[in-house]
């Protein structure tokens, strides 16, 4: 038995199956990413002055990456093209580059542009507490112009000082043994704290991780002798997170540089020479590494181009079968191979289409 | 069950007038990708123009619309399409203009003391 209409239009649509099927996905496609896109204006719309993220993305990464899925979305068509002229060599090619360019866009995602993020650290500061920070903030001067101010400092997290109580200690250096840190000698930097509250620890941390782990650290059973699940009691270290010192981003190294007044996009790199803060744990509103739980700009990002990458594997992935195993209907039937990569094709454009508007609402405005 | 009937197969021809065509074909997506490139460039400079946010969202939304209004009528053949996927297209334009007029009724009646506007 065969499918009817996979070649031929149906007399009442117009249309071959397939087309009016992968339309109609398309349509429900547009109302998710809608639904998302509304979700940002909403978070955006809503945010204080100041604490909608700009200028954290890396725009000409970004830029190479529409160009790239730009020319991905050419190299389908001229497959399709190429289908319809029966010249499957050629066919193959174009279809080959599509996979390459789509694979490309991922690499540069998850292998750049996420890991950058996912090391670099920011504490909000309290309302209250900004004029402490001045130096690194430049608040007055934005407010006196007139812009949005600064109630974020970010940069490379170096170390935190912690206050663990001496009934966790044990079970709290086996977290740092676990990750291959270990807590400074008080008495080298701070031989003064030591006398002050033995409890106070230094400990250098190599990403922001670290410090997710050391202050969201699970709880410790307090009865270990007890094998019943049901029955352990489990309790959550006292683990304070007294400072955060870290080296900042060149902006709050020069606060008062005119350049940094534009929301746009400039290259976000620390500071020269280094330039170090100690941020003290009460002072902090928020802190983070640019993961989702940063911010609403950053939980709203992960989530489109997330879902956004997920939409490009799924059609790398029909791709490379119809890469692979695309012949044998080919064979058969051409014009039904045709139009497969015609339908694969339109959800293509599609992810294309979303990225486009991805690209400047995230990486732009 | 279906009593359609599929064409017969059609063999895989190479004909000088299919090559000339595909040629044709080649030149004008070329063309379009190179549109494509310079509307993403375009985007990107008003995006830097000294004016304020609310022109430069007006103005780089524009230039992204026009890209993607290049996408959907060349790539995805939408100029030429049937009008029973237009109908559709009119019912998902309708449907998300109300998802968006929703997002702005949100917007006009806040929720007194909702922690949404912090970070």
């Amino acid at each position: 038995m065969e499918i009817p209409h996979t070649v031929t239009a149906r007399p009442d649509t117009g249309l071959y199956n397939a087309k009016l099927a992968i339309w109609l996905f398309l349509a429900s496609e547009v109302m998710l990413f809608g639904g998302l896109f509304s979700a940002y204006v909403f978070l955006r719309m809503g945010a204080d002055d100041g604490y909608w993220s700009h200028g954290l993305l890396n725009v000409p990464v970004g830029t190479l990456n529409t160009f790239i899925l730009i020319s991905s979305s050419i190299t389908i068509v001229l497959a399709w093209a190429s289908l319809k002229m029966r010249q499957w060599a050629r066919h193959k090619i174009y279809l080959g580059l599509t996979i390459l360019l789509g694979v490309l866009f991922l690499g540069i995602k998850l292998g750049y542009e996420y890991p950058v993020k996912f090391d670099h650290f920011g504490v909000f500061i309290k309302k209250d507490e900004w004029a402490k920070y001045e130096s690194y903030l430049g608040n007055s001067r934005l407010q006196e112009k007139g812009l949005a101010p600064r109630p974020e400092i970010t940069g490379h997290l170096h170390e935190v000082e912690v206050d663990v109580t001496d009934a966790d200690r044990p079970a709290f250096d086996a977290i740092l043994k676990s990750r291959g840190l270990a807590p400074k000698d008080p008495t080298e930097s701070h031989g003064e704290k030591k006398e002050a509250n033995p409890n106070i620890l230094t400990i250098k941390v190599k990403s922001p991780a670290d410090a997710d782990a050391i202050a969201n650290a699970p709880g410790f059973l307090t009865n270990p002798e007890e094998t019943n699940p049901a029955k352990q009691i489990r309790k959550v270290p006292g683990v304070k997170m007294v400072a955060f010192e870290m080296a900042v981003d060149d902006v709050y190294g020069d606060p008062s540089n005119e350049k940094y007044d534009s929301a746009t996009f400039w290259p976000r790199k620390l500071a020269e020479p280094e330039k170090l803060v100690t941020i003290h744990g009460e002072d902090a509103d928020w802190w983070s590494a640019f993961y989702p739980r940063h911010s609403s700009y950053f939980a709203v990002y992960f989530l489109i181009t997330g879902l956004h990458g997920l939409h490009v594997l799924g059609g790398i992935v029909i791709f490379t079968y119809f890469f692979f195993w695309g012949h044998k209907i080919y064979r058969h039937n051409p014009e039904q191979q045709a139009n497969r990569i015609e339908v694969s094709g339109l959800y293509w454009h599609f992810v294309d289409l979303v990225w486009i508007f991805v690209f400047p609402i995230f990486y732009l405005l | 069950m279906s009593d359609h009937q599929e064409p017969a197969v059609k063999e895989p021809v190479h004909s000088e007038s299919d090559v000339q065509a595909f040629n044709k074909h080649f030149k004008a997506y070329l063309k379009i990708g190179l549109i494509e490139f310079v509307f993403t460039i375009v985007t990107v400079w008003v995006s830097y123009m000294p004016k304020a946010m609310e022109t430069k969202v007006i103005l780089t939304l524009l230039s992204a619309t026009g890209n993607a209004v290049f996408v959907a009528a060349i790539l995805m053949h939408l100029k030429q399409e049937k009008k029973m996927i237009w109908k559709v297209l009119y019912f998902t334009g309708a449907f998300l203009v109300v998802l968006f007029f929703l997002t702005w009724l949100a917007r006009t009646d806040e929720i007194a003391g909702a922690l949404h506007n912090h970070h």
